[in-house]
């Protein structure tokens, strides 16, 4: 569990008349960019909520690099920097005094990445928060963050507001200032472009639930659309098959691996493969929250296996 | 940091009452003075021993406890609760601090201000005295300013709580000011009605201020422990409210 900067078991959050969060198992190393994706309401923010002590989970554990949830929050928050999704800050104080608040409560916070940081988003520090645009509402908060010198960064959709000359290079400090310090960066995002330049990982959930959890680089090298046509092929998924689509004679598996395996697999079926085609993160997360069956790097086992079962 | 955040945004509930409750003291020592005993300038000993007692029992024991009392109402609105209203309880509770410190660090920042505000009470109204009768107390100024401080700080953690509880600023204290008359006014009632005896905190900083003064005897002892743990029972159930709030 200590190479993990997060960890959990079983979260489980349950508002009045919603499971926000539902037996949620994480599993993030440390030093990675971890994409947490999702669509609205998938139970994302909570999820992080609970992570820094903003709410309590109704069941389940978990730590955050090493610590307990719950019991060691001060101890996490030392370590932990935190954007959240409203990026409400006071409005009466500028950015320069929001820095002075800051700074006090963190032992590695550094005013030359103040300095730099704010050169780098031309922030402009003397204006009240209230007045700023919120693209720079956005900026200060970032800077905020940034300068903590934190282990862990946790960002709840990071890019609100920002042009694309700043997310571009708000990206780039992630990558040189952040992960290759071997900080770890967990990013909650709609924006699936944003965290496939920088994610190692990617966390997909909904309604509560871990869909998929596996490197970006797995997902891209072994995850394939198939389509083909046929008549009594496999209806049935397992954890590494997707059914995704069937009309007629033609259909359309969501394989995780091995799939030229099973497209030889239903070649050997009389199947006409028409096509094997790689994904890109957008594909995937479409395909995924549409069919909502849960399955983890955890679960994705031998692929022959699999397809026997589901051919047989 | 917190510290300063606090006195930032208390500052201007604070620089009103501090110049605005001496000022008080001051015209209504000047008007006790003049109508009430009809005399400017030193009279003979005893005359001037009564007049010391009156004026501290009406200022301070009256007019400077309504007026602490008040104004530690709509300073104590300022409370943790407001973040939950501005929506930047997310940004102040991840800070790396138990939420017990948000509570006790506004809180004595909070009660401080009313304490400079209620030495500063005393103050003019003995500075004013002074000037008047050319007799000079020298203990009592500071042993008035307790019960006021006292006062202030159970109207300051009410609504203070209250804004906790309510998790907005403006609520917390519309409940602190619903509270505090019918504190004022259920003694009254029932020591009219029913000649049943209540606590009521100005009954109380009356009291107090009327021993210091020389007017009773009996000093308020259990008076003054009930409405000090009350002080500190304040911020206690805000710190525990807030411990259990989710953002």
């Amino acid at each position: 569990m200590n190479e993990l900067a997060i960890w959990t078991e079983n979260l489980v959050k349950v508002y009045p008349g919603v499971r926000a969060v539902d037996g949620l198992s994480l599993n993030v190393p440390r030093g990675v960019a971890y994409g947490f994706l999702g669509r609205n309401g998938a139970g994302k923010t909570s999820t992080i909520r609970i992570l820094l002590g903003l709410a309590r989970a109704t069941e389940g554990r978990g730590t955050v690099l090493g610590f307990a949830v719950g019991r060691e929050q001060v101890a996490i928050l030392q370590r932990t920097a935190y954007v959240s999704e409203s990026k409400n800050l006071y409005g009466s104080l500028t950015p320069r005094e929001l820095v002075r608040f800051t700074c006090g409560f963190y032992p590695n916070w550094s005013d030359q990445a103040v300095a730099k940081y704010s050169r780098l988003f031309e922030i402009p520090m003397d204006r009240p928060f209230a007045k700023l645009s919120q693209g720079n509402r956005t900026k200060a908060y970032l800077l905020l963050a940034l300068s903590q010198g934190a282990d862990l960064l946790v960002l709840d959709e990071p890019a609100t507001g920002l042009d694309p000359v700043v997310l571009d290079e708000f990206l780039r400090i992630l990558v040189q200032d952040v992960i290759a310090e071997g900080r770890t960066v967990f990013i909650s995002s709609h924006q699936l472009s944003d965290v496939e330049q920088i994610a190692d990982w990617i966390g997909l959930i909904d309604h509560g639930r871990l869909l998929l959890e596996a490197r970006l680089d797995d997902i891209k090298n072994q995850f394939r659309f198939i389509t083909v046509a046929g008549n009594g092929l496999p209806q049935t998924e397992s954890p590494e098959v997707l059914l995704l689509a069937s009309e007629g004679n033609f259909h359309k598996y969501l394989v995780k691996k091995n799939a030229e395996a099973f497209a030889a697999e239903l070649s050997w079926q009389g199947a006409t493969v028409a096509e094997v085609s790689p994904l890109g993160l957008r594909e995937i997360f479409l395909a995924l929250v549409r069919k909502e069956e849960p399955c983890t790097s955890g679960n994705v086992g031998e692929i022959a296996e699999a397809v026997s079962s589901s051919l047989s | 940091m917190y510290i300063w955040k606090c006195w930032r945004d208390s500052r201007s509930r604070f620089i009103v009452p501090v110049i605005a409750l001496p000022a008080l003291c001051v015209f209504f020592t000047y008007m006790e003075f003049k109508f009430a005993f009809g005399m400017i300038g030193a009279g003979p000993p005893s005359s001037v021993s009564q007049t010391w007692s009156h004026a501290t029992s009406f200022v301070l024991g009256g007019v400077a406890s309504l007026f602490t009392l008040l104004f530690g109402l709509v300073m104590g609105a300022s409370g943790p609760g407001e973040e939950f209203k501005e929506r930047t309880a997310d940004f102040l509770l991840v800070r790396p601090r138990r939420r017990s410190y948000w509570v006790w660090t506004g809180w004595s920042v909070g009660v401080l201000e009313l304490s400079v505000m209620a030495f500063l009470a005393v103050a003019a109204t003995f500075g004013t005295l002074t000037y008047l009768t050319g007799h000079v107390q020298t203990w009592r100024p500071l042993a008035t300013a307790v019960p006021l401080a006292i006062g202030g700080a159970v109207a300051y953690g009410l609504t203070y709580f209250m804004t906790v509880v309510a998790r907005n600023g403006q609520q917390g204290l519309s409940y602190g000011f619903g509270i505090f008359f019918i504190d004022l006014l259920l003694p009254v009632a029932a020591s009219y009605y029913r000649n049943v005896s209540l606590p009521s905190v100005l009954g109380f900083m009356l009291g107090a201020c009327k021993w210091v003064a020389g007017a009773s005897r009996a000093f308020p002892s259990g008076s003054l422990v009930l409405w000090t743990a009350i002080a500190l029972a304040l911020p206690f159930a805000a710190q525990l409210v807030l411990e259990r709030a989710e953002v």
